[in-house]
């Protein structure tokens, strides 16, 4: 099924490119979400990159699966709009507030998966990207450093930040 | 990537098991944002194709063209191979006795009568010395005074006897039916050009080595024109060049290389080059197309690009009208680039993220784009001297896929001045 619908992609076929669209609709948002500050820019991101899927297509090796090239390209879009859309402001304001969280953790399991992207919505850029990579997507500092410009120190600094601000978004979620 | 198990931390654990619950219904308004994204680009691919389209028709019109002149030259050409056709060794039974002359002494102003009714001709008519089987075939061509061509161009007019009375031994029989007058008339009033026939024809018609009458259409080209369908040429130009659109150029740089041409026919040669080109543009973000994951995915804002490349064309060459010692020409073609080095200097808006991104970019990978470039232009020759010309050549090369680091649409404008060389 997928491979039809990818081999009518290739041939920029509209129905097939809705088709794939419409499949991994679900699983690109639940990314670009994670990224963006609110849903129309995860829209936009996912949209981009969907974008470059279409315009990638033939090099898409069939061989391998689908789904990881998609998150690939997903993530360095979102990466990509995080250079354009820095709010440099923002990440300062919150670094200024730096609301002291309690030290003990607290597992909240009923929280949903809209809330969870909210308060990460509520993050600044930076940290939120470095979250993301990090506790999401799985990379290393290291290679997280390389993909955002940033130092390995920076990086683990974001997400201690990113981290502690969570915290402190559950805690008043909680109270 | 480290391993997704050993989040040790509950913040993590938790976020990372939730990442995975999402439930998020499909958009409609969201694909119809995406599809008019999808829009803009198949219209670029149709403008594309229909380019393409075009630089084809062009090419074959030009070839049609080429073509026609070509056939219409080589039955010309055959007209005149037949006339001057030189006859075969005779033997006494190939002859027709009516055309065997007798022989007469010169000056004598006998006719040389094949029958008895002719009347006697002038006394300076040619006249053969010896036994027509033994005369020279072509000695109508070899006559030495003017006043023995006229004579003999009189009596061609003067009717078939007068023809039949011309020292034309040697001749096949089968020749004489197609010395009509009107053939005779065809063949003095057609001037042919000095390379498809021989020096003696055209020494016969006016006199003078390689000189040809410049009062119609087809005889205007100067005289002692180097028989060679080679030429060679050295070009210059100044080169502007913009990317994905015809506007927007910036800096000019320069193309300068030889030229080869190998002419057809009168009007159509196969052309080729290799030029040295600087090429100066800038890009805006999308317009580039650098590798999968270059720069982490970011691109940047603008860049600028000074690249050295080789330009090799081959196209065809189209004598469209012709002057008195010059002619308009058009040319169609593909070009190839090599790509010998290649210099990007990136800026991003948000100068705040720059840090880590990458800010110039150096490649030379002596990348190949075959054909990757259509080429028209339209230009005036004159010629300076038998052997050399000088030409003004506006050309636009048109993109027909990217080329270079960044695959982009080159679109390039300019206009050549260059020296020829016929061989």
């Amino acid at each position: 099924m997928l491979s039809e619908i990818l081999k009518g992609c290739r041939k920029r076929r509209r129905e097939n490119q809705k088709e794939l669209y419409e499949m991994f609709y679900a699983y690109g948002m639940s990314i670009t979400l994670r990224y963006a500050d609110s849903r129309n820019e995860a829209v936009d991101i996912l949209n981009d990159a969907f974008m470059k899927v279409f315009q990638n297509i033939r090099k898409y090796n069939e061989h391998q699966p689908f789904k990881p090239w998609l998150r690939q390209i997903i993530v360095n879009t979102a990466i990509n709009h995080f250079h354009k859309q820095k709010k440099v402001k923002a990440w300062e304001t919150l670094d200024e507030t730096g609301a002291e969280m309690a030290a003990a953790e607290t597992i909240i399991s009923g929280i949903s998966y809209d809330e969870i992207v909210e308060m990460v919505q509520q993050l600044t850029p930076a940290y939120r990207t470095v979250f993301n990579l990090y506790v999401i997507e799985g990379f290393k500092h290291e290679e997280i450093a390389e993909m955002l410009g940033i130092s390995v120190g920076t990086s683990k600094s974001n997400l201690s930040k990113a981290k502690r601000n969570l915290r402190t978004l559950l805690e008043n979620k909680l109270t | 990537m480290h391993n997704e198990n050993q989040h040790t931390d509950p913040l993590e654990r938790l976020f990372h098991k939730k990442a995975g619950e999402f439930d998020i219904p499909f958009r409609e308004e969201d694909w119809q944002k995406l599809e008019k994204q999808l829009d803009i680009v198949d219209l670029r691919m149709a403008y594309r194709r229909k380019i393409r389209t075009l630089v084809a028709a062009a090419v074959l019109i030009i070839c049609f063209l080429g073509y026609f002149t070509l056939e219409n030259h080589n039955r010309l050409n055959q007209l005149a191979s037949q006339l001057e056709a030189e006859p075969t060794e005779e033997t006494e039974g190939n002859l027709r006795e009516d055309l065997v002359l007798p022989e007469t002494e010169p000056g004598e102003g006998a006719a040389t009568s094949l029958n008895n009714s002719v009347e006697p001709v002038e006394e300076q008519q040619v006249v053969a010395e010896e036994s027509p089987v033994e005369s020279e075939p072509d000695e109508f061509f070899h006559a030495e005074t003017e006043a023995q061509k006229n004579d003999l161009t009189e009596s061609l007019f003067a009717g078939r006897q007068e023809i039949e009375t011309l020292p034309m031994a040697g001749m096949h029989s089968e020749m004489i039916p197609l010395l009509t007058e009107e053939s005779i008339q065809a063949v003095l009033n057609y001037k042919p050009r000095f390379d498809s026939v021989s020096g003696e024809l055209a020494a016969a018609y006016e006199g003078e080595t390689g000189t040809y009458a410049s009062d119609d259409f087809f005889t205007t080209e100067p005289a002692t024109l180097a028989a060679s369908r080679f030429a060679v040429g050295m070009a210059i130009s100044p080169d502007m060049s913009t990317v994905g659109r015809i506007s927007g150029f910036e800096n000019p740089g320069y193309k300068f290389g030889v030229s080869a041409e190998y002419r057809l026919s009168r009007n159509l040669s196969l052309k080729a080059g290799v030029l040295a080109s600087r090429v100066r543009y800038s890009a805006q973000g999308m317009q580039y197309n650098p590798p999968n994951y270059w720069n982490t995915g970011v691109i940047p804002d603008e860049t600028s690009a000074v690249c050295l490349l080789l330009d090799i064309p081959v196209g065809i060459k189209y004598n469209v009208i012709h002057f008195q010692g010059s002619r308009l020409f058009a040319t169609a073609g593909l070009s190839s680039y090599i790509m010998l080095n290649e210099e990007y200097r990136f800026s991003y808006n948000n100068s705040s993220g720059q840090y880590g991104l990458e800010q110039d970019v150096s490649v030379r990978n002596g990348s190949r784009h075959l054909f990757n470039n259509a080429g028209f232009s339209v230009g005036y020759e004159l010629d300076i001297h038998p052997n050399w010309s000088l030409r003004a050549e506006p050309f636009i090369n048109i993109p027909l896929s990217g080329v270079g680091w960044g695959e982009v649409d080159l679109y390039s404008i300019g206009s050549f001045v260059s020296l020829n060389f016929r061989l």
